[in-house]
């Protein structure tokens, strides 16, 4: 069978699953004695083992295989949870990744795996020598259907069985064999359970023998007698099954679970969503977003059309129409838009292994995790906090010795929060380390000719702190392969600026240190001021504008043979639009301009305009790849009577 | 279809004739997405030099080449001909502002005309010359073309 062309759904799928159990196997090192996140584990590996399998992946499937085994017996309590299990496991999970990739890129699975599979291997033969005779007895667990079937049975006076069967040595046709059996028992009552599950009985995925547990009102003998007419079939043990033992067990189990009750109901909430979930391509995705788009200009359009002719009937159609566009698009927006939880899954398993390594203790606290943000901020938004978490790690976080030292808790505290305001996304990394020492970046900034002493002096701690984002900037003197090279916040600053975001730290000597990131929720839709400079038409985001005002001719200074605008205690630097631009104007010089008061972090400027046309939500529209890249310029957007306006890039002004 | 005739390279080429000034054009019916009547045409600042600007395509945004100053031709007045050819060339689509389109037509081209290499024109944007009755039809090669517009926008990067 050609498989290829599954190869997309299998390293999505596959790459969830990856994820579902690195996700699982932190919690159940939290709760090693958690079952249903066993069971969850379990789930996940064996359909990693399927698929795998599907695909003819045989080094993947043997790894799921050998881990599934271990995992059997983790679930049958035949060894307990422990540290370097976990480990084992985890590095399992790494090579798998690894497998996939391989796959992806070059076709075929990269064979890497032997030594886990040995591992793996010693570690379930260690602990099966006791795991096959228990079989038998063990499984006789019930989910919860099958304990309401029984019970309810019971009540109304049906008897349960436990069934078990064996076949003869050499039988040909074990499943027709098997099918005889459940046709013979059919007729006596209702077959509630087999072990192993019917499907496998059919593939004969069996030994010689199979359990049934079966609901009836005849008696033991008379089903013995009947199945024992079956040739081959003979009936091993039949025994009534102990309906309040089981139920017992189960409430047990149940009450052992209730700490971690939380735990499990977000695990079943996230089997719920899954449930509810359709994959679409997100080419698909995008065209629909670019159609809507479409429609909301046509909306414009026909509501300025409209205007000029004072129908009432007409008017309240358009209302109507441009209410469903409205829904329309906060939909598809809605569509696009994916939990935060997708990135921050990662991190748990990063920080672990990281604050391992560098022998720190690190408590990580999640919060906000089903924040959602636009598919295509998701996808840009991990690389940046990567960074920062590395940073916070590796330079933020003291060794716990120095934290005891200085009266802090021997565990550090890693923040790592989501939160929607308004139409935009605050991401915040905090750390209760060191924090940054002010005094050290202007020695070092000095030092490394990042900036001339005397300017120095006149930097405020606010804008110190912005040195770090410059390029080749690091206090660590001590280069290492978490972080230190340099390298990181520049690249985070500008990965940010990308995403028309902003990124501020707040630090505090011995306290600790916050990352502010600040996003839009999405990057094709978008609120914007629209302005006229001479006769052309501009767009400039309103995310980046502060304010607007008249320009006051006497508050207008010249400085250094710059213009500036003093507004209240603000000193502007001024930009003449028509000079930037290179309107060609008219020359009327018209007694009225404008400033906006536009920022890019906590720096500001003036833009000076000829006329404020109004607030609009505008659909940013790339230029093609003729006009890609040009500077100032980030796109531009069709207006509602159809002409085109450029949107000016605020943040290339600076 | 390629032909020997004499020591002429001969290729039979269907080409979308236009005009430009009293010059006579062809691009090649490949190259060729629509031809439009002129929009509303807007200004890019910071764009270069050959781009005149941009104009809405039913919702897509298509720059507009200056195609006379790079042929070094001068478009006639609004005669009420005048149209915008919508060419693409790879991943590239862009508008060509001429002064009337003539129509669709097959041309014999050679691309080693002497005529062409002696006549005072930039040759590096025509591929080769047909003759249409007794018209000489200039076959533009939008390839280069495009390619030049794209250089000097990085020269203007720089």
């Amino acid at each position: 069978m050609d498989v290829s062309k599954y190869t997309d759904i299998f390293v999505a799928e596959s790459q969830e699953h990856l994820d579902n159990l690195n996700k699982n196997l932190l919690l159940l090192e939290k709760n090693p004695d958690n079952k249903s996140v066993l069971n969850e584990i379990f789930r996940s590996a064996h359909t990693l083992k399927g698929m795998a399998a599907t695909m003819g992946l045989e080094r993947m499937a043997e790894l799921t295989h050998e881990m599934e085994t271990v995992l059997t017996l983790l679930k049958e309590g035949k060894i307990a949870v422990k540290q370097d299990i976990i480990d084992l496991l985890l590095s399992c999970l790494d090579d798998l990744n690894a497998m996939i990739r391989g796959f992806v890129n070059e076709g075929k699975e990269p064979s890497i795996a032997q030594g886990l599979i040995d591992a793996l291997r010693k570690l379930s033969e260690g602990g099966s020598d006791s795991s096959q005779e228990q079989t038998k007895s063990s499984d006789l667990e019930f989910n919860e259907y099958e304990l309401s079937v029984l019970k309810a049975s019971k009540e109304s006076n049906y008897k349960s069985y436990h069934i078990i069967i064996e076949l003869a040595e050499g039988t040909v046709m074990k499943s027709a064999r098997a099918f005889m059996v459940f046709r013979c028992l059919e007729d006596f009552g209702q077959i509630i359970k087999c072990i192993p599950p019917v499907q496998d009985l059919e593939e004969e995925k069996f030994d010689n023998s199979f359990e049934i547990f079966l609901i009836t009102m005849d008696d033991a003998e008379k089903i013995a007698t009947n199945l024992n007419n079956i040739s081959e079939v003979r009936v091993a043990s039949i025994t009534e099954v102990n309906i309040d033992k089981s139920l017992s067990a189960v409430s047990a189990a149940k009450n052992n679970n209730k700490d971690d009750s939380k735990v499990e109901n977000s695990i079943i909430s996230s089997k719920a969503l899954h449930l509810k979930t359709v994959r679409v391509d997100i080419d698909r995705l995008d065209d629909m977003m670019n159609l809507v788009g479409e429609l909301v200009i046509n909306k414009t359009r026909l509501e300025q059309i409209a205007s000029g002719y004072r129908m009432s009937e007409l008017e309240e159609a358009i209302e109507q129409m441009g209410r469903l566009t409205t829904d329309l698009q906060s939909l598809v927006m809605k569509v696009r838009m994916v939990p935060i939880r997708q990135v921050f899954d990662r991190f748990p398993r990063m920080v672990r292994d990281i604050s391992h390594s560098l022998q720190k203790n690190v408590e990580l606290v999640i919060e906000g995790e089903q924040t959602e943000l636009d598919r295509t901020v998701i996808d840009e938004i991990g690389e940046p906090l990567v960074h920062l978490i590395r940073n916070a790690l590796d330079h933020g976080i003291e060794p716990p010795d120095e934290r005891v030292a200085v009266d802090k808790p021997k565990t550090a505290l890693l923040r790592l929060a989501a939160r929607q305001e308004g139409n935009n996304v605050i991401i915040e990394v905090e750390d209760d380390g060191r924090g940054m020492d002010i005094d050290e970046i202007r020695k070092q900034a000095i030092n490394k000719g990042f900036i001339d002493p005397r300017e120095m002096e006149h930097l405020d701690d606010k804008a110190v702190l912005n040195i770090i984002f410059e390029q080749g900037f690091s206090t660590n003197n001590t280069v290492n392969d978490i972080s230190g090279r340099g390298i990181g916040m520049d690249v985070v600053k500008s990965k940010i600026e990308s995403l028309n975001g902003t990124i501020d730290i707040e630090t505090e000597k011995g306290k600790g240190t916050k990352v502010i990131i600040n996003l839009p929720l999405t990057l094709a839709i978008i609120q914007a001021l629209l302005v006229k400079v001479g006769e052309e038409q501009y767009a400039i985001p309103l995310h980046s504008i502060d304010e607007t005002t008249f320009l006051i001719p006497e508050q207008i200074k010249m400085v250094q043979n710059h213009e500036v605008f003093l507004l209240r205690d603000m000193v502007l630097p001024l930009i003449r639009c028509s000079r930037l631009l290179e309107v060609p104007t008219a020359d009327k010089k018209n007694s009225e301009e404008f400033v906006v008061v536009v920022h890019k972090g906590a720096q500001r400027l003036g833009l000076v305009v000829d006329e404020l046309v109004g607030q609009q939500e505008i659909v940013i529209k790339p230029l093609g790849n003729l006009l890609a890249g040009i500077p100032g310029i980030a796109g531009a957007t069709i207006l509602g009577n159809g002409q085109v306006a450029t949107i000016l890039d605020v943040n290339s002004l600076f | 279809m390629k032909q020997e005739a004499g020591t002429y390279r001969l290729e039979r080429r269907q080409v979308v004739h236009f005009t430009i000034g009293s010059e006579n054009y062809g691009l090649e019916v490949e190259q060729v997405q629509e031809i439009i009547r002129p929009l509303p045409v807007t200004r890019v600042p910071f764009a270069p030099a050959f781009i005149e600007g941009v104009i809405n395509l039913r919702g897509s945004i298509i720059p507009v080449i200056k195609l006379d100053d790079l042929l070094g031709r001068q478009l006639s007045e609004n005669n009420g001909y005048s149209r915008v050819i919508i060419a693409h060339f790879q991943e590239i689509t862009v508008g060509l502002k001429v002064d009337s389109v003539k129509g669709v037509v097959y041309l014999n081209i050679d691309i080693d005309d002497p005529i062409l290499k002696q006549a005072q024109i930039k040759t590096r944007y025509l591929s080769g010359i047909g003759k249409l009755n007794e018209q000489l039809i200039l076959l533009l090669d939008l390839a280069s073309l495009l390619e030049d517009v794209k250089l000097n926008k990085q020269e203007e990067k720089c």
